[in-house]
């Protein structure tokens, strides 16, 4: 006589098939998992005849060849929100007159035309880099200035590594206004690259 | 690099723009949306059928960026997956801040690629993004992946009553490279030569409509033209066929040669594409869809219907045209031009009334079956019974160099027109007469018929066969690329 061997108990979720980790009941945390996600993050519902069902929670029974829908609570795309803040503190400066742009794909912001205001100035004017780091959370740190310009070696800081950005090169400069540079200690909640400009006018114009 | 080109229709634009702008300039905004698509070779062509706009609630109004809610995303995934369409997600980056795929939107796609492909097996997922720079143009980006592949989007294109084309990469060529575009720069402007240049115009017809076109298309500047035909010149058609010569008929050359010749003689920078063939083929069909523009100049049925079906299908704007002289008692009465601009949401050719199906049919049978026809209806004829069921001989439409040349100077100028933004035809579809008094200038403006294809699968692509209207009969011979200059 035939005998048929107990087909293993299976699941669909996103309609892919899960044999292994399969019981007869499980929590929709255990569910989501199978797809790397948990029941924090993601809504499980029951897919019936192509529909999803209400949201699942707790413990749900199983049988044989259920289908599962399991989503991310929300998906986030766009332009980080750092992005959006650096993009508000760059409309303040333009808007008191201060040109500046901001070179996302570098994580770099230039400042344009900043006056050198030192009697001992070699030139009236410069161009200053300012890496975006990790902020906010981390303090806007460093500055770049052209590589050649003659405030190198005038102005406080060693110069460092050099770096492209807007087709020019940049001569780092171990300048840390908010870590013992001469600035207040760094706040996200008051700083930002409108309060770093003010910063940067100060050490241009304390030439040696 | 693998590449793909979108389209939108301006009608579906004029309703996406606002979407993804309504919290400009600092905030982000998103919607899904359903899409057709064809693989061209390596190339992947995308068109936008239609939005999924998100309701109340379905993207969070709390953060700055895009916050795609569950519930939208399963209602959308679930409705698709019940259609034969493919499904995207575009949104907005703030304005001048371009639109560089952020880390968040890596995320975002690598969760949704393969989201979507195990809800939709085999189709694509797209992620467009769209911003504004400092002045307020337009700049989009894509990225698609399909079958394994990451697709690069090299050009969205807004097509409406303008092409309005945008590069979503370097500018391949930025400088304008052909010699004699001065008095284009000086009627147009730069901006317009340049967008000539960058275009791809196919034309459909190598005889004396196409090679004029070709002619004209070429000295106004346009980058990259594709050019298709069947034939062989024979001497008849030196009275009409721009750069054939004398010479030219003792050695039987294709007719696309001669054309391509006599273009590239103008401007040796000219891109071209010459493919001997129908333009049902794979290969023609597949670079008419990647071309900007489409100029049908042929007397066929099969290709009148062909190209007015990629208009809306694949978003493809169709300029066709079509002349007829006619006479009485030895005197030419009239010499009468039509052009019919095809895109979506216009009217198709069946729309119009300008498909003899009985007539389109004999075009599309075998020679055997030909003969077939043409005996039954002589047996008919010999019983009494009326023949035309089996067998209609069709005159050879007359017409004249003079006539060619002017409908296609006439219908390169809309394509000049379309491709620049500069100026468009006084109608979608228009007849004139110039022997008549006002040139006879007639237009007919009519809406889609109830129901038609060309008005419910805008933008289907591929996945709108099954509202295919024509295709290539299996005796007919693949299309084959006889000439590629192109840059690599």
């Amino acid at each position: 006589m035939e005998t048929r061997t107990p087909q293993k108990l299976h699941i669909f979720v996103n309609r892919k098939k899960f044999e292994d980790g399969i019981t007869p009941t499980m929590t929709v945390d255990q569910i989501a998992n199978l797809v790397g996600l948990t029941a924090d993050t993601a809504t499980v519902r029951r897919e019936v005849d192509g529909k999803a069902g209400d949201p699942l929670q707790g413990t749900v029974e199983i049988h044989q060849a259920d289908h599962f829908v399991v989503t991310r609570n929300q998906v986030q795309g766009g332009f980080d929100a750092v992005e959006t803040r650096i993009a508000a503190e760059l409309d303040r400066l333009r808007e008191s007159g201060q040109k500046v742009d901001y070179f996302p794909q570098n994580r770099a912001v230039i400042y344009r035309d900043l006056p050198v205001a030192s009697p001992r100035a070699p030139i009236p004017t410069t161009d200053v880099l300012v890496p975006v780091g990790g902020y906010p959370g981390g303090m806007l740190d460093l500055a770049f200035l052209p590589v050649g310009s003659p405030l190198i070696g005038r102005v406080k800081g060693a110069a460092q590594g050099i770096t492209t950005v807007d087709g020019r090169q940049w001569q780092q400069i171990s300048y840390h206004p908010y870590n013992g540079g001469g600035g207040p200690p760094w706040n996200p909640n008051v700083h930002g690259f409108h309060s770093y400009l003010d910063e940067i006018l100060a050490w241009l114009g304390n030439i040696q | 690099m693998t590449t793909a080109t979108v389209r939108v229709s301006k009608s579906c634009w004029s309703a996406l723009e606002p979407l993804l702008t309504r919290r400009y300039p600092r905030k982000e905004w998103a919607t899904f949306f359903r899409f057709g698509w064809r693989l061209a070779g390596d190339h992947l062509l995308v068109s936008v059928a239609a939005l999924e706009i998100p309701g109340e609630g379905d993207l969070d109004e709390t953060i700055s960026i895009v916050g795609i809610q569950e519930p939208y995303t399963v209602r959308t995934v679930m409705d698709a997956a019940r259609q034969p369409l493919a499904v995207g997600v575009i949104h907005s980056h703030p304005q001048g801040y371009g639109t560089i795929p952020s880390p968040t939107d890596d995320d975002m796609d690598s969760y949704f690629a393969e989201y979507m492909g195990s809800f939709l097996p085999g189709r694509p997922y797209a992620s467009l993004i769209f911003a504004r720079d400092e002045v307020g143009r337009r700049e989009f980006s894509g990225r698609i992946w399909f079958d394994w592949k990451r697709y690069t989007v090299e050009k969205t294109v807004l097509v409406g009553d303008t092409v309005e084309s945008y590069s979503c990469g370097p500018r391949a060529r930025n400088a304008i490279a052909f010699a004699g575009s001065a008095p284009t720069v000086a009627a147009y402007g730069e901006q317009s030569a340049l967008k000539l240049q960058a275009a791809t115009v196919a034309v459909v017809g190598a005889g004396g409509t196409g090679s004029a076109a070709a002619h004209v298309l070429t000295r106004a500047g346009v980058g990259r033209l594709v050019f298709i035909d069947h034939d062989v010149f024979e001497s008849r058609n030196l009275e009409r066929l721009h750069g054939s010569k004398h010479e030219h008929i003792s050695s039987r050359s294709r007719k696309v040669d001669l054309v391509r010749e006599m273009c590239l003689e103008i401007n040796p920078k000219l891109e071209v594409i010459a493919i001997e063939g129908n333009c049902l083929g794979r290969v023609a069909m597949d670079w008419l869809l990647r071309s900007d523009l489409v100029l049908g100049c042929t007397d066929t049925l099969h290709s009148r219907v062909a190209l007015s079906e990629i208009a809306y299908r694949y978003l493809v704007p169709v300029i066709d045209t079509a002349v007829q002289l006619d006479g009485k008692d030895g005197v030419v009465s009239a010499e009468v031009m039509q052009f019919a601009q095809y895109r979506p949401g216009a009217p198709c050719v069946y729309c119009r009334g300008l498909v003899d199906s009985a007539q389109l049919a004999l075009e599309l049978i075998t020679d055997a079956e030909r003969e077939e026809r043409r005996r039954a209806a002589e047996e008919a004829r010999r019983r009494g019974d009326k023949a035309d069921m089996y067998w209609r001989e069709q005159a050879q439409l007359l017409t004249v160099g003079d006539l060619t040349t002017a409908a296609a100077a006439i219908a390169a100028s809309y394509a000049i027109g379309l491709i620049t933004g500069r100026f468009r035809s006084p109608a979608t579809f228009y007849q004139c007469d110039i022997l008549a008094d006002g040139l006879g200038y007639s237009p007919v403006e009519i809406e889609p018929s109830p129901g038609c294809a060309c008005s419910e699968t805008i933008g289907f692509a591929d996945q709108g066969a099954h509202r295919a209207v024509i295709s290539p009969p299996a005796h007919w011979p693949e299309p084959r690329i006889i000439g590629l200059e192109v840059m690599p």
